[in-house]
Formats: C-alpha cells, sequence, structure tokens
C-alpha cells in the first residue's frame, strides 16, 4: 500500500479510486466539479506523510469522511467565500497586468485586455470597472465657443517671467489681474473680479 | 478651415504660442489654450505627441474634484523619473480663435505631487490628441483640429 500511495499521482482522487465498492458512490460526488477544489497535490517531498494525514493515522484503514455532497450543502457559506475569493484573485492579477499596460502608456492593449475579461464572463471589481469607464468614453464634440488669440497674454508672461518666477498670475489681454503663490489665491481673486472674459491662468516656473 | 479633397478635414483653428518662457530659445514647442472641465478660465498646455497621458499641475483638475487616489495609483516614467497618479476621464475643450472650439472627452493623469523640474500642463497623445484630426503650420503658428469623420 505505502509503494502504491507513494506512485499514485499525489491526488486524494487517485487514491481513493483504490478503494472498495462502499466509496464507490461517494467518489462519484467526490469527483463532482462543483467540489473540485477538494482535490489538492499534496507535498511531493512527503506524499505519505500528507496521505496519513487524510486517511488517518492507521494508513490503511480510512476513517470516515462525510458525503461531500453533505459537505457542500452545509457549506454554503464557505463555498461562497472561495469563489469570491477566486474572483478577488483574477481581479488582482487582472488589475496588476492593466496597471503595468497603463505605467506603458498602452491605452489600447489596456482597454482591449479589460474588454476581454468582460466577455469571458469575469466579473470585474471596481478599480476595474473605473478603468473601464475611463478608458472607454472617447466622445469629441464640436461647439461654437471662440477666444481671442492670447498674444497679449503671452507677451506679458514672457516679459514678466523673472518678477513673477514661481508664482500663479491670472493674465487678461497686456496685463495680470491677480498673482500669488497659490493656485487659491489667484482663483479666489480672479473669482472676486469677475472679468468679462476668462482669463488664461498660468504658473510661472 | 483645411479640406481633404471634398471632405472637411478640420473645422476650427487656434493661434499657439511657441515659447512662454522669459529665456530666448530656440526649442519651439506648441502651448495651445484649453478649458479644463467647466473651470471659468483657460490654461496653456503644450501638445505632446511623445506623452500618453494629458497632465496639468494638479491644483488644476483638483478644483474640479479630480484627486489623487492612493488606492488606485498609476505610475508613468518621465524624463524627471516617475511620477505617481490616478488617471481620471475629463473633458478638455480645444478653444477655437476661429471655427468650431472642440470639447475632447481625455484621459488625464492627476498626478499626486510633480518633480520640482517640471513646467506646465500637456495633452498626450493616446489620452487626448488621437482622438480627433489635427494639422500644424509653422509658418503661421496656427493648430487645426476636427472630430473624425
Amino acid at each position: 500500500m505505502p509503494e502504491l500511495l507513494t506512485k499514485s499521482g499525489n491526488t486524494a482522487i487517485k487514491l481513493m479510486e483504490i478503494q472498495t465498492a462502499p466509496w464507490s458512490q461517494d467518489m462519484s460526488i467526490f469527483a463532482s466539479p462543483r467540489i473540485q477544489y477538494l482535490t489538492y497535490p499534496a507535498p511531493p517531498e512527503r506524499p505519505a506523510e500528507f496521505l496519513t494525514t487524510l486517511l488517518g493515522r492507521d494508513g490503511v484503514k480510512p476513517r470516515k469522511i462525510a458525503p461531500p455532497c453533505d459537505f457542500a450543502e452545509n457549506n454554503v457559506s464557505q463555498l461562497q467565500a472561495f469563489e469570491q475569493s477566486s474572483i478577488k484573485s483574477q481581479n488582482i492579477a487582472l488589475l496588476r497586468e492593466i496597471n503595468q499596460l497603463l505605467s506603458e502608456g498602452e491605452l489600447p492593449k489596456a482597454y482591449r485586455l479589460l474588454g476581454e475579461a468582460i466577455i469571458s464572463g469575469m466579473r470585474l471589481s471596481e478599480p476595474l470597472k473605473r478603468l473601464q469607464d475611463i478608458l472607454s468614453n472617447q466622445s469629441v464634440v464640436s461647439c461654437e465657443t471662440t477666444t481671442p488669440v492670447r498674444t497679449d497674454e503671452a507677451a506679458w508672461v514672457k516679459a514678466n517671467w523673472n518678477a513673477y518666477k514661481g508664482k500663479w498670475v491670472a493674465v487678461l489681454g497686456d496685463e495680470a489681474i491677480a498673482s500669488g503663490d497659490t493656485f487659491k489665491e489667484v482663483l479666489a481673486t480672479v473669482k472676486e473680479l469677475r472679468p468679462t472674459q476668462p482669463p488664461i491662468i498660468h504658473h510661472i516656473k | 478651415m483645411l479640406t481633404d479633397g471634398i471632405e472637411v478635414f478640420t473645422t476650427g483653428l487656434c493661434r499657439y504660442q511657441d515659447d512662454l518662457s522669459g529665456q530666448s530659445s530656440n526649442n519651439s514647442k506648441l502651448f495651445i489654450e484649453v478649458k479644463v472641465g467647466d473651470l471659468d478660465f483657460a490654461v496653456w498646455a503644450m501638445v505632446d505627441t511623445g506623452a500618453p497621458y494629458c497632465i496639468f499641475e494638479p491644483e488644476i483638475p483638483n478644483e474640479l474634484g479630480y484627486l489623487f487616489q492612493p488606492n488606485n495609483p498609476t505610475t508613468l516614467s518621465t524624463r524627471f523619473g516617475p511620477i505617481i497618479g490616478t488617471l481620471h476621464r475629463i473633458d478638455l475643450t480645444l478653444l477655437a480663435n476661429s471655427g468650431q472650439s472642440l470639447v475632447v472627452s481625455s484621459t488625464c493623469l492627476v498626478p499626486q505631487a510633480l518633480p520640482s523640474e517640471w513646467k506646465g500642463n500637456f495633452i498626450g497623445y493616446v489620452g487626448c490628441l488621437q482622438r480627433f484630426r489635427f494639422a500644424v503650420d509653422p509658418s503661421n503658428n496656427t493648430f487645426h483640429f476636427g472630430k473624425h469623420p
């Protein structure tokens, strides 16, 4: 028996196939795809010890194992937890791959990968759904708004570059209507002034 | 407006600035005027076909509520070192001096912080520029743009 067990392929299923008739019914249930996770490889370095743990200390007479069908029915929450854990792992792996692509600026590839995951029926996690939403909408709409040419504003920035270095400025025409050390400070002044035309806000660096 | 044969190619144009620094430089660039979201002011942003995303100084998208989210980080390598930020979809309006402006739903990286050497705002290719047609006329400093058919 120990020799047979050592060469058994290290799975509980293969070991159980050698059991006698009373176990055969249990085995058909045990091999059900619903509970495939019950079959897992034994540590290759110590298969005999692993099987002893499974079968009981005597190593020959198997201890009573409850039919896996009952196990599944009584442990729905465990099965759900397992399923969720599996989905979570898939999502983590996909998110890692997508983040790698996005870091390389490969937006189309990242978007394609997300699309393939959706087609395959994968349930996307919130971060992946968020990325899918960001990458999917690429709308472009024309509008009738026009703005004057900002040559004067650019000339002001260049002329005052040294004096205002490090500052935020709001420029309209050939003058600065606000300036300050922070963006918020400048924006607050602009909101107070309510200029007729939108100014250009620029950080001189 | 530009045409490609009988088909309209671009529908708006703006005059771009090729230099905004106080130091005379031979490295001409393309700074165009854009409005970010529905903010009541415009900013200059550099057209950068080598950059994947649009990157604005964080104060600007922050004002619209687009923030860096530590649990949604994306790292981008730049010549100033890696930038960690969060991707957001933000509407950018390319303001036309003539013709029609264009509102482009763009992918922007909102950085946690920018390196001290970093200057200004950038419009990237994959996240924005490739979503519409554009052409540059360096003899007039004009940037032409229009929707894809």
